[in-house]
């Protein structure tokens, strides 16, 4: 017999695995973006280090990383 | 006002069939009377705003006055030729306008009205349509209604000999149809309570998620603003860099 809670349900049930899955993968986006942009921050902040070493004369030739 | 005794008295002789036997003024009691005075009884049924072909085949009945109309009973409107379902329904919301009922009207009109209050019907039984909608028609929906007037099938239209015994089928077997019925229904309410738990898994996954999601676009912001920061000294020391290569040059 044709029920409509089945429907509602099988409905339901595939939009949130759709909303989850969309989820998921901006999440993995997101983490990326994210791990790329610590990396460039930590590059800069070396660079910055390295000026100011050759600033205080402690370092070498300040030079860009 | 209008004459209670008068009601009635122009039937229309041709449609005898569908005439409908209408000894008023005994049968509405004192109480009745004074509610009623207080409209206008006498009133032509063709001027209460009902369709033309309602109040036309109400009129060839013998009913030519509100009067008529509202000490109509429900049954009757079944013998009226050319009054169906909906002309039932508007006859109903019109009365019920008025703040009137009409006698023996059920509780409940219509087919969608049964659905949507989700009653089971008799279809739910698995009994064919052939056999449902005359006794729809006859206002008996349920197995419970056709229990109260197991007698009224006697008197449906286009009820057969090969429907009565099919329903009579359905009837004797009813205890067994209704075991299985409610294995089934079990069977459902299983299958709907496990979907019902995936269904709170996945909202509680999803509300993990935007969570997470969240949290890392506020990390996103706080690492974008760290770098501008970062991006600013930066460019603050190549330009003293230029400026102290340029000064080298010129002392050259």
């Amino acid at each position: 017999m044709f029920n409509k809670n089945n429907v509602k349900n099988k409905n339901n049930l595939e939009q949130l695995n759709q909303e989850i899955a969309y989820l998921e993968e901006e999440i993995q986006k997101l983490k990326q973006q994210n791990k790329v942009q610590k990396i460039r921050i930590e590059r800069k902040n070396l660079e910055l280090q390295k000026y100011w070493l050759k600033e205080l004369g402690i370092g070498g030739v300040y030079e860009k990383v | 006002m209008h004459n209670i005794s008068n009601i009635g008295r122009n039937a229309d002789r041709k449609d005898k069939k569908a005439r409908i036997d209408i000894s008023i003024g005994n049968e509405i009691d004192d109480k009745t009377k004074e509610d009623i005075t207080d409209i206008d009884l006498s009133k032509d049924i063709k001027k209460l705003g009902l369709s033309g072909i309602l109040s036309g085949n109400l009129k060839r009945a013998g009913v030519e006055t509100l009067g008529e109309l509202l000490n109509l009973n429900y049954d009757d409107l079944k013998y009226i030729r050319g009054i169906g379902s909906k002309g039932k329904k508007d006859i109903l919301d019109y009365v019920h306008s008025l703040g009137y009922t009409i006698q023996n009207e059920p509780e409940t009109s219509s087919y969608q009205e049964r659905i949507e209050q989700g009653q089971v019907l008799l279809e739910d039984y698995g009994m064919p349509k052939s056999v449902c909608l005359p006794l729809y028609r006859a206002g008996i929906y349920t197995m419970e209604e056709l229990r109260r007037n197991p007698n009224i099938v006697e008197g449906i239209k286009y009820f057969g000999p090969k429907k009565k015994e099919i329903l009579q089928q359905y009837l004797d077997n009813l205890e067994s149809m209704q075991q299985k019925e409610n294995i089934k229904l079990q069977k459902r309410n299983s299958k709907l309570k496990q979907e019902n738990e995936e269904i709170q898994k996945r909202i509680k996954t999803k509300q993990t998620l935007l969570n997470e999601y969240a949290k890392l676009l506020t990390e996103r912001e706080m690492l974008t603003e760290k770098e501008r920061k970062l991006d600013e000294k930066l460019a603050q020391i190549r330009g003293e860099k230029i400026v102290q290569q340029k000064q080298r040059q010129k002392q050259k």
